[in-house]
């Protein structure tokens, strides 16, 4: 339970934001505004410093299926 | 990506949400196809890799999806071992390389044997960094995913994954829900993945915390189980920027060994002779033990992501996370991406990561007689419950700088190129070495340094 309160501070912080209605979204619309742009790109790059550094995961799960680590 | 077709309200908060869920929702029943090609390479002939990968999703009407991803990855070159430079040559069996001349002797096979038969014992010159040159695998990946909407604004996904390569197999389930609230404009995210994995090396799985040449093993196979748990909201913040915080619990249970890595022994700093020496004629075969890590690891990981749109084609990306466990490892990693649009022709991404972790209780660059190991006659018994001088688990920071081109083609298809370079720097406090002995003054950890190139084809139709 510990774990769920930052979330919800944040849910509560965030719920305070302006609220962009669906015509104002022209810009976050783009692709290159998708938070994970380019995903084959992401997965390389996390296979990669899963098997080299001692944290993996974040933006997802963190697992990796491999013996490198 | 960058493709330029403008997409309807719904889809867009679909993309910009959609990272927890791995999926890219679509505005009509299309096909997309992304394909890449990893070339990696580490400096001092370590490890190289070249990784192929094609992934294809099927986006129907209703903005469920269903896709799956092949990944082929083949790697070989050499990996420290574990042990300490020396200020004296150093000869190691390679328990693979024992395992695989042993099974050709079987085999009769004469080819296997001649290769296999100079694999078997290798030699690390003084000042060198100890490198287990044997290093050779293949692995496969095959992912699965499918995303569907349901009522009330959730949409769900599940997902599996399954792994092989020549000493491992990795299976994976994980489900996502999430909920899109305040007109779209935030969006909750719970996902659970379950791993099962199992280590199988050639030479089994060493009894740990003995010596290498004793090559006493504990049994053939080993497993473990990780459960991870993502919790994430999404908030269109402005007209202009959007911000996700994650937060991850992980928990790890099982077998965490890495069986080809094990720890130098040293008597004041000096190299000890394995009392269980029965090996090579007229080579002094020196203690080294195999490395021991808890069966349990628990991680709590926060992250957050800030993605601006600047003027109307360009973008900064910036994200930080934080990382703890209780092995001891505290990490923090920086990154910084900007989208910059030339022209509408084509655009660039400069990269920068910048990572940094403190060491894991249990890692030292090497065992000392006396504190951490007894020996009477040829009966060694290690002091310390775990150890381990992986590299992975020392402190260190890392940098990476990399740039990507990406460059729109006709109708929805895009070619993109990138390439990335990073440089670990040693953190660790150096663990002193009597003045004159075989290990005083040498580097105590193996700065890695490596780059890689990715070349990626996406298309729509």
């Amino acid at each position: 339970m510990k774990t769920l309160i930052p979330l919800m501070v944040a849910a509560l912080l965030f719920s305070g934001c302006a609220n962009v209605k669906p015509w104002q979204r022209d810009l976050l619309a783009k692709e290159h505004m998708a938070l994970d742009s380019d995903p084959l790109r992401s997965a390389f790059n996390d296979h990669i410093y899963f098997s080299k550094e001692a944290s993996s995961g974040g933006r997802g799960f963190g697992g990796g299926g491999c013996g490198c680590n | 990506m960058q493709l330029n077709k403008r997409k309807p309200v719904a889809v867009s908060l679909a993309l910009a949400t959609s990272a927890l869920l791995n999926q890219t929702a679509a505005a009509a029943e299309d096909w997309q196809v992304d394909t890449g090609l990893l070339i990696y390479s580490e400096s001092d002939s370590r490890v190289s890799a070249t990784e192929p990968v094609i992934s294809v999703t099927r986006n129907f009407a209703d903005e469920s999806s269903v896709s799956a991803r092949l990944t082929l990855d083949s790697l070989s070159g050499a990996s420290p071992n574990g042990a300490a430079v020396a200020a004296i040559p150093q000869t190691f069996t390679s328990a693979s390389g024992i395992a695989r001349l042993q099974k050709a002797e079987d085999d009769d096979d004469d080819d296997e044997i001649e290769e296999y038969g100079d694999r078997a014992y290798y030699v690390t010159q003084a000042g060198d960094t100890p490198y287990d040159e044997n290093f050779e695998d293949n692995r496969t990946t095959l992912s699965l995913s499918w995303l569907r909407p349901l009522d009330n604004g959730f949409k769900l996904n599940l997902g599996g994954a399954y792994s092989t390569e020549g000493d491992f197999t990795s299976y994976s389930i994980n489900t996502a829900l999430s909920k899109d609230l305040a007109q779209n404009n935030t969006t909750l995210s719970l996902g659970v993945n379950l791993e099962f994995d199992e280590v199988a090396p050639d030479s089994g799985i060493p009894q740990p915390l003995t010596s290498i040449i004793a090559a006493d093993t504990a049994s053939n196979t080993d497993t473990k189980q990780v459960t991870d748990l993502v919790f994430g909201i999404t908030q269109v913040m402005t007209r202009r920027w959007v911000t996700q915080l994650n937060l991850s619990l992980s928990q790890s249970s099982g077998h965490h060994d890495d069986p080809y890595k094990f720890l130098t022994v040293a008597d004041q700093g000096n190299l000890i002779e394995d009392p269980n020496d029965n090996g090579l004629d007229g080579v002094t075969t020196y203690l080294y033990l195999y490395e021991h890590r808890p069966e349990d690891r628990q991680k709590i990981s926060l992250y957050l992501q800030n993605k601006v749109a600047v003027f109307s084609n360009d973008a900064v990306d910036i994200s930080y996370r934080y990382m703890t466990d209780d092995w001891g490892i505290d990490s923090n990693t920086f990154d910084l991406t900007y989208h910059l649009d030339v022209a509408g022709q084509f655009y660039l991404e400069p990269h920068f990561r910048y990572y940094e972790q403190t060491a894991a209780d249990f890692y030292t660059p090497f065992l000392e007689l006396g504190t951490d190991v007894s020996m009477s006659g040829t009966e060694i018994n290690a002091l310390v419950d775990y150890a381990s001088a992986d590299p992975r688990l020392g402190a260190f920071s890392a940098t990476t700088y990399g740039m990507k081109v990406g460059v729109p083609l006709f109708r929805s298809h895009e070619l993109s190129l990138s390439y990335e370079a990073y440089q670990q720097q040693d953190k660790n406090s150096y663990r002193e070495t009597a003045a004159g002995s075989d290990l005083d003054g040498q580097d105590q950890f193996a700065e890695l340094s490596a780059n890689w190139i990715q070349v990626g084809y996406s298309f729509r139709w």
